[in-house]
């Protein structure tokens, strides 16, 4: 068998934890929102298009490389979180479930239609990286690399930043007892905002890695948002390290069902993880045991 | 595993109940004989595994290992709807009414699926305690006291012949915890059996003829009050080594 | 005269109207209230499991596109047109069985999240499943299959008005008594001798049933079903806004919803399909922050606030 030497093995591994990174950059953002509002954000791929889209603005009328592109983007869409947490979220925090469930699926409804208002249907890309990195027999798209090293990059720094820092701290202080960080001193409110904003912002830098990697359509974002539930129930709601690790292992699945069976199958890999997940633990494998 | 043979006297017997959280154990082989037509109490420190305790026997917790009977018949792993019509009801320590429906929906709900008089007989509860002209008004809109009645009331609707109470007069004013308590006598004497997690060591003293006490997952003791009060074990329980505050 | 008896009336009224309207009608206006009728039916099923169970489906849509496949599929094979709704229905039924006793397991968000992804394992089957879907491709049925635009406009309809009834009449049964007790609090309805899990699945089972016979109609409507058209994201958005902004868990809401949104779809935006979805998201929005019991509850706020209000509302 072709498939199982070792060189196409590694291969896939490596794609695959490239393209894990990618997941969970964005589903740690989702869980670090779950984590501190108890709020689902389903419109939070479409705050990764919109990165996606300021890149392929950037490139096309600016000429800027997508990854001199994350300077602005990045910086834009944290404040594009941070009001949209002042002026919507912030009136559905604390009300059931589904309240909040619902008015991110108006946003995120929203968001995709002006895209197509906006930019059309159609695919776009920015071909701005291209070729392969060659280690010995192995070839690594240049832009998988790339996308996959800058994505496990922020999502590491936003974890030691939520580990060290003082703000950090606070963060998680509210996503463990908001009642008692409040006690505490801690400015709730504004945490939520800076938290929502650094979410929408590790979504933003997901949506320009992908720009570099896929073609993509204000539409695209449903098969992510579906990824990321998929790995936040896997790694646990509210669980930032366990939506990393639950990014990754959706990742290399993917590769390898891809890899082993079809490119088809691999999109479907994702919703049979979720079922199954769902039907083992129907609350998840950690986190919070009932809405 | 075949349960040991409940006592005929006994309504409900539990034998060696543990339920484990993960490393937890919330309840630690409880054993516990709930005379017929009784009214009996179950005390305990906060945390000590009463609600816990009733969230097993009343099927709610599968997840317990142990065995329990009702009226000489196995319930552990029954659904909760099945133990409820077999005539084992139990009360909420924290009122659950549904809030959007009415006071007469709420009773009603519980009632039997084919009896034709289920609202008149609803409509009879709520008069017992001078909630009528409430039938129509939502469960929401309810004070607190009234809601925990209405669930009271709720579980009637099965003519269960054991209630679990869990609490049911807390944060109830004093008038309705009387007619809440003066209803418990009275169903009692009807036949009804009872068994009650209360805090306030008068009313237990007053109501109970037999008192079970939980502690750490585990019974520590059971009797009569009298008993009770003074078991070394049970001041300790509650009180730590340096007690002396007066139990009752 | 009480608020039933008047929506009675209003109920025959419009049925009335409905049956006669072909005779005045061209063909662009009939089909028009075809999709009325389409929209109703399906946001009536929505409102069955997510407006009085409390479990809220993102993905309901999947039974349409299970219901339109069928038929279409049956059709080609040589049934007749009223057998294929029929069976379709049946279908879509049958496998809301196990789906619903796997999934209604979940809670809240989880059950949400797990029939969202329903719709697009529906959606990625009928693409793989080449051999019987022609996939991509998509099954173009042959004009001399279908039956005329009047048989599809009163099968939709008595789609739209036996959705009704059945939601009408489960509202005022202990069915749907303990529905709505299963939506309040579900642990304490199986504490007072519900058994929830079988009023659950009967529930699903028949919220499946109706979007299974309106895709099947809808697939006669159109001649032709693809893997994008028969799991479309639209469609769930559709019933789900429609359903909050008449109001969810009511007879009447998504009725008013859908007639609503539709008028005001044609009128206003039925140039621009993106428009028409975005200002859907706004009034999904609105209606979340602002009216969370929809068109309908207006009406009834207005009853309420009438001294003799409370002597209407026995159940």
């Amino acid at each position: 068998m072709e498939l199982l030497e070792p060189e196409i093995l590694l291969q896939l591994l490596i794609g695959g934890l490239l393209a894990g990174a990618l997941y969970a950059l964005l589903a740690c953002g989702l869980n670090l929102i779950f984590g501190v509002m108890r709020v689902i954000n389903l419109a939070h791929a479409e705050l990764m298009l919109i990165g996606a889209f300021g890149a392929y603005v950037l490139f096309h009328i600016f000429g800027l490389h997508p990854l001199a592109s994350l300077l602005i983007v990045v910086p834009a869409i944290f404040f594009v979180g941070y009001y949209l947490q002042r002026f919507l979220i912030e009136r559905v925090v604390g009300r059931p479930m589904l309240t909040s469930l619902l008015a991110t699926y108006g946003l995120s409804i929203i968001l995709i239609n002006l895209g197509l208002l906006l930019f059309s249907a159609d695919f776009k890309s920015i071909p701005a990286l291209q070729g392969s990195f060659l280690i010995d027999e192995l070839a690594v798209s240049k832009p998988r690399a790339t996308a996959g090293l800058i994505s496990l990059l922020l999502t590491v720094g936003v974890y030691q930043f939520l580990e060290r820092t003082r703000l950090g701290k606070a963060i998680r202080a509210v996503s463990e007892h908001a009642q008692v960080a409040a006690i505490c001193g801690i400015d709730v409110r504004q945490i939520r905002m800076l938290t929502f904003g650094m979410a929408a912002a590790m979504a933003g830098a997901a949506g320009v890695m992908l720009s570099v990697i896929y073609s993509f359509w204000p539409g695209s974002g449903v098969d992510f948002i579906q990824k990321c539930f998929a790995i936040i129930i896997i790694g646990g709601m509210g669980n930032f390290v366990g939506a990393f690790y639950g990014g990754i292992l959706l990742g290399v699945v993917e590769a390898f069902v891809g890899g082993f069976i079809s490119t088809q199958w691999a999109e479907a890999a994702a919703y049979l993880l979720l079922v199954t997940v769902l039907l083992i633990r129907p609350t998840g494998l950690k986190g919070v045991a009932r809405a | 595993m075949s349960a040991p043979v409940c006592d005929p006297d006994h309504i409900l017997c539990a034998w060696g109940l543990t339920r484990d959280f993960g490393g937890v154990q919330a309840l630690r082989g409880v054993d516990l004989h709930v005379a017929r037509g009784s009214i009996t109490g179950l005390i305990g420190p906060n945390g000590s595994g009463k609600t816990t305790l009733f969230q097993v026997i009343s099927g709610l917790d599968r997840g317990a290992t142990g065995a329990v009977t009702f009226d000489r018949e196995s319930i552990l792993g029954w659904r909760p709807s099945q133990i409820y019509r077999r005539g084992l009801a139990r009360t909420f320590q924290l009122s659950r009414v549904f809030p959007e429906l009415t006071v007469l929906e709420n009773i009603v709900v519980a009632g039997s699926r084919h009896d034709r008089s289920v609202t008149e007989r609803a409509l009879g509860l709520l008069e017992r305690v001078n909630l009528r002209d409430y039938a129509a008004v939502l469960g929401k809109n309810l004070s607190y006291g009234q809601q925990k009645l209405v669930e009271f009331l709720r579980v009637l609707m099965s003519d269960p012949a054991l209630i679990l109470l869990d609490e049911p007069a807390a944060g109830v004013n004093p008038t309705l915890r009387q007619t809440l308590w003066d209803m418990v006598r009275h169903l009692n004497g009807l036949g009804a059996t009872f068994l009650v997690i209360e805090h306030n060591m008068e009313v237990i003293a007053d109501l109970c003829s037999e008192v079970y006490v939980l502690s750490e997952g585990e019974i520590i003791a059971h009797g009569d009050f009298a008993a009770i009060r003074n078991d070394e074990r049970v001041l300790e329980a509650y009180f730590g080594k340096s007690r002396r505050h007066g139990a009752a | 005269m009480n608020n039933y008896r008047i929506g009675l009336w209003i109920g025959v009224a419009l049925v009335a109207l409905a049956s006669l309207a072909p005779l005045g009608l061209n063909d662009y206006q009939q089909s028009f209230l075809l999709q009325v009728f389409l929209v109703i039916a399906l946001a009536q099923a929505w409102n069955l499991i997510s407006g009085m169970t409390g479990y809220v489906s993102f993905g309901h849509a999947a039974f349409f596109g299970v219901g339109a496949y069928a038929s279409a599929l049956l059709l080609t094979w040589g049934f007749p047109w009223w057998l294929a709704v029929l069976k379709s229905a049946g279908i879509a039924a049958l496998l809301a069985v196990p789906l619903g006793f796997l999934t209604l397991r979940l809670r809240g968000p989880y059950f949400a999240i797990a029939m969202l992804g329903l719709n697009e394992v529906g959606r990625i089957v009928a693409t793989l499943w080449v051999s019987v879907t022609h996939g991509g491709t998509g099954l173009t049925l042959s004009p001399e299959l279908l039956p005329s635009l009047d048989v599809k406009y009163f099968t939709m309809f008595g789609l739209a008005l036996g959705a009704t009834l059945l939601v009408a009449w489960i509202h005022r049964s202990r069915f749907g008594l303990e529905l709505r007790a299963i939506r309040e609090d579900e642990e304490a309805a199986e504490m007072v001798g519900v058994n929830t899990t079988l009023n659950k699945v009967i529930a699903f089972v028949l919220s499946a049933l109706i979007p299974g016979a309106v895709g099947a109609v809808y697939v006669m409507y159109t001649s032709y079903i693809n893997p994008s058209s028969a799991f479309e994201h639209a469609r769930n958005i559709e019933m789900i806004v429609v359903v909050l902004f008449g109001g969810s868990g009511t007879v009447w809401g998504p009725i008013i919803g859908a007639g609503t949104v539709m008028v005001l779809r044609e009128m206003l935006w039925a140039q621009f399909p993106a428009a028409h979805l975005a200002a859907l998201g706004v009034l999904l929005l609105v209606v979340v922050l602002y009216l969370p019991g929809g068109l309908v509850s207006i009406l009834r706020d207005r009853q309420r606030s009438r001294p003799d209000a409370r002597s209407g509302e026995s159940p």
